[in-house]
């Protein structure tokens, strides 16, 4: 994906009605995008599907991005993250579905991509191994896999009001660990 | 005051929740009354915001995939991009990275040329390649019908916190800003008064500038490339 610098310049003249902007913007991020959607719906219909809403979305509300600023390419993965989750959700999971979700690839990185994620320094990979292991894997695979509370307590066979504590607090102590 | 009074416990217990829609663990009417409430209340939009500006990296082992031709045409269409040419891959850096300046002079032709604004009332396309001695950079330029120029950076890269400005300097004149260009393609539009300088062995030369190009109006920084406009 281009960097976010990039990103958000395409953005500012997205909102100016570039088009020539929007579909450099398009060419450069889809496919991170669709990477997203992909790993989330694991169907490549349904992925184009929630891809397609959230370039609209992105195309109608660059003027906001332009206006608040932040991370471009954290706002418009944001956007393709929610719409396809909303698709997610609004699917009938049947319980064969659900039973899917243990053949999801290994949401953790890689020996090689974590060499790469260690060598760039991320701060949130510093703080999520400060988790207990079992807690930093139920909070990236929510959020690379799209798991909802009740399904995240399925696969990891605790009651649910367990599976809230533990995300909770979770992600409490990752952001007094990022803010540091 | 009672614990369920304390406003430092409710702005905690609002930023979790917004870390909690962020993270995408919300279903049924638990995720519409916090998406709801996202949309109606600023501040907790923002702390929405922060959470998925904070997670945004654990996304980075995500693989990408390139979505169909389908998918992008579909977009184009709903958002009535119609006429923006249909494969903008010619702009692509990767693309041309790795080809020889020749082919990318031809690329540029016989790519571009169809999607180029013509009137056969009008002079026919200029095609430049610009280049230095010992410069990195290449960039090949095509003049339109219609008063404008697309450059796409052939060679190079623009360097953090510099810019490259391209410059048109008619036959015996000074050179006269177009616009900044850089990765991918830029069309920049010719004023008025200089359309008529669009010619056959017109100069075009990128300079390197400060962000936001140069503050005096003329070149300040070294010329990294140049060359004539030729007729095909």
């Amino acid at each position: 994906m281009i960097n976010a610098e990039e990103t958000g310049q395409l953005l500012s003249r997205t909102a100016l009605r570039d088009r020539l902007a929007f579909t450099a913007l398009y060419d450069g991020t889809s496919p991170k995008l669709f990477g997203i959607c992909l790993r989330i719906l694991r169907d490549r219909g349904r992925a184009e599907e929630a891809l397609q809403e959230a370039y609209v979305k992105i195309w109608q509300r660059a003027g906001q991005f332009d206006r608040e600023g932040g991370n471009a390419n954290a706002w418009i993965s944001a956007i393709a993250r929610n719409q396809a989750i909303d698709l997610l959700r609004a699917g009938k999971k049947s319980a064969a579905a659900l039973d899917e979700a243990d053949c999801v690839a290994d949401p953790n990185p890689s020996p090689e991509q974590s060499a790469v994620l260690a060598s760039e320094g991320r701060r949130i990979d510093r703080c999520m191994a400060e988790l207990p292991d079992d807690r930093a894997q139920a909070v990236r695979a929510a959020y690379v896999d799209g798991f909802s509370y009740e399904e995240l307590a399925q696969r990891y066979n605790v009651p649910l009001n367990t599976m809230r504590t533990w995300l909770r607090r979770a992600l409490i102590s990752l952001r007094e660990c990022l803010e540091r | 005051m009672s614990a369920t009074d304390d406003p430092a416990r409710k702005d905690d217990d609002q930023d979790v929740l917004a870390a909690e829609l962020a993270l995408g663990v919300l279903s049924g009417s638990e995720r519409d009354a916090a998406l709801d409430l996202a949309g109606t209340n600023a501040a907790f939009a923002a702390q929405v915001r922060a959470w998925e500006d904070r997670l945004h990296p654990l996304g980075a082992t995500i693989v990408e995939t390139m979505p169909s031709a389908t998918a992008r045409a579909a977009i184009v269409t709903r958002l009535g991009l119609g006429d923006v040419p249909a494969t903008t891959w010619w702009s692509t850096l990767a693309l041309w990275r790795g080809l020889a300046l020749a082919s990318v002079l031809l690329l540029v032709a016989a790519i571009a040329l169809p999607l180029l604004r013509t009137d056969p009332a009008v002079a026919p396309a200029l095609v430049a390649t610009l280049s230095a001695d010992g410069s990195g950079v290449r960039y090949a330029a095509t003049a339109e019908a219609g008063g404008t120029i697309v450059f796409v950076l052939a060679q190079g890269e623009v360097l953090s916190g510099r810019t490259h400005e391209a410059w048109l300097i008619p036959a015996g004149g000074e050179p006269v800003s177009l616009g900044v260009v850089g990765e991918g393609a830029a069309r920049l539009v010719v004023p008025q008064h200089l359309q008529a300088a669009l010619k056959d062995g017109a100069t075009l030369a990128i300079s390197d500038e400060p962000v936001g190009g140069s503050p005096t109006g003329k070149p300040t920084g070294a010329v990294l490339a140049a060359g004539q406009l030729r007729s095909l």
